[in-house]
């Protein structure tokens, strides 16, 4: 190489390209875990329970995520929940929130409160039918899950049809999410 | 864009081959008779700024529902219908779970019996299948378990009661209807 020898009056230039190219990449890598965790996990505050008994999830699974959601609720509301939570005030945090319900997400979908229950079945089968192409029924109905989140303000009677809807859709395997602790 | 050699640019091409001196004495040739060699430099800076921005936005909301956790649940048929479970013999005694008069607290009654916190209702379930005289242990496929909250316990109450009975080994579980 043509040694550099000092004081040739160049501007000292920094090389960020490799640089540039590893953040391309960890950004690339957030961009993609970010979408496939959060896709149909809308923010919402899930029951915290006393010593949780936990459940690994089967990783490829197909699986839908059923959220049902209060009136007024919104990420201020939620936070707000979060933070009694933190601080072991469970009531606290169920008062924030308004306990009816407004909408029920399935998947990215949105359906306003109260529903047909035909259209919520209706839903659910469809996203079933659409992720369990090529499965026989059998594995189906063993292997497909769905992810229930309500809010923990919600009275039993809010989430009670869309349990219902879930399983009149066929779906055998629920899982109520909660946090961890 | 390939006329505009310049120094700069060359020693890092070069550095790669193995005769660079030599490519670099007659690119200099190339050059001798052109005025203030044009440096080529990509400015950067700003770009890495974004990307560092979007890096930080990335990790920042990546961590949004990871520490939520999921809990089994076996849902009864739907109301009138019929389920293939529905002929699993359950506990015939329920775990019914009422709202207390502030409508955020609940109370928890298993066998008529009142159970304090959650903790105790899953050493109350363990207890009681040592009762049946099976060393506490649970066959996962047969028992069975029905939880009943009246509809204005609040989700947070019926989810851990759910979970409790989990706990305690019963994996299905089923829930009432809201009355």
């Amino acid at each position: 190489m043509s040694g550099g020898g000092g004081g040739d009056g160049k501007t000292p230039t920094l090389n960020v390209v490799s640089m540039v190219d590893v953040i391309f990449n960890v950004i690339v890598f957030f961009i993609i875990t970010a979408k496939a965790a959060n896709e149909e996990m809308v923010k919402l505050v899930v029951p915290k329970v006393d010593s949780p008994a936990l459940m690994t999830l089967h990783k490829d699974n197909p699986r839908l995520v059923v959220s049902v959601l209060s009136i007024n609720y919104d990420d201020k509301v939620a936070d707000e929940q979060m933070k009694e939570i933190k601080q072991g005030h469970i009531a606290d945090a169920m008062a924030i929130s308004s306990g009816q319900t407004q909408k029920v997400r399935i998947g990215k979908k949105d359906i306003r409160w109260p529903a047909e229950s035909a259209e919520l079945i209706r839903m659910i089968k469809a996203i079933r039918a659409e992720r369990t192409q090529g499965m026989s029924e059998a594995d189906a109905r063993k292997k497909f899950e769905v992810l229930l989140r309500a809010d923990l303000a919600l009275p039993y009677k809010e989430v009670r049809p869309v349990m219902n809807a879930i399983s009149a859709a066929g779906v055998e395997n629920v899982n109520l999410m909660a946090f961890k602790e | 864009m390939s006329t505009n050699h310049s120094p700069n640019t060359h020693a890092i091409l070069h550095s790669e081959t193995s005769d660079g001196a030599h490519d670099a004495v007659t690119h200099r040739h190339h050059h001798k008779a052109g005025a203030p060699k044009p440096s080529v430099n990509l400015n950067v800076t700003s770009m890495v700024d974004i990307l560092f921005n979007l890096l930080v936005y990335f990790i920042v909301t990546v961590n949004f529902t990871a520490d939520e956790t999921s809990l089994k649940a076996k849902l009864p048929g739907p109301p009138g219908g019929t389920s293939k479970d529905d002929d699993t013999p359950a506990d015939k005694h329920p775990i019914v779970v009422d709202s207390t008069k502030d409508g955020y607290g609940c109370t928890v009654l298993f066998k008529s019996k009142r159970i304090n916190d959650f903790n105790e209702l899953s050493a109350v379930l363990k207890a009681n299948n040592h009762e049946k005289n099976r060393a506490g242990t649970l066959d996962p496929n047969s028992d069975m378990i029905v939880i009943q909250p009246t509809g204005k316990v609040r989700w947070q109450h019926v989810v851990n009661a759910f979970n409790q009975a989990t706990g305690a080994g019963y994996r299905k579980i089923s829930f009432s209807d809201a009355n």
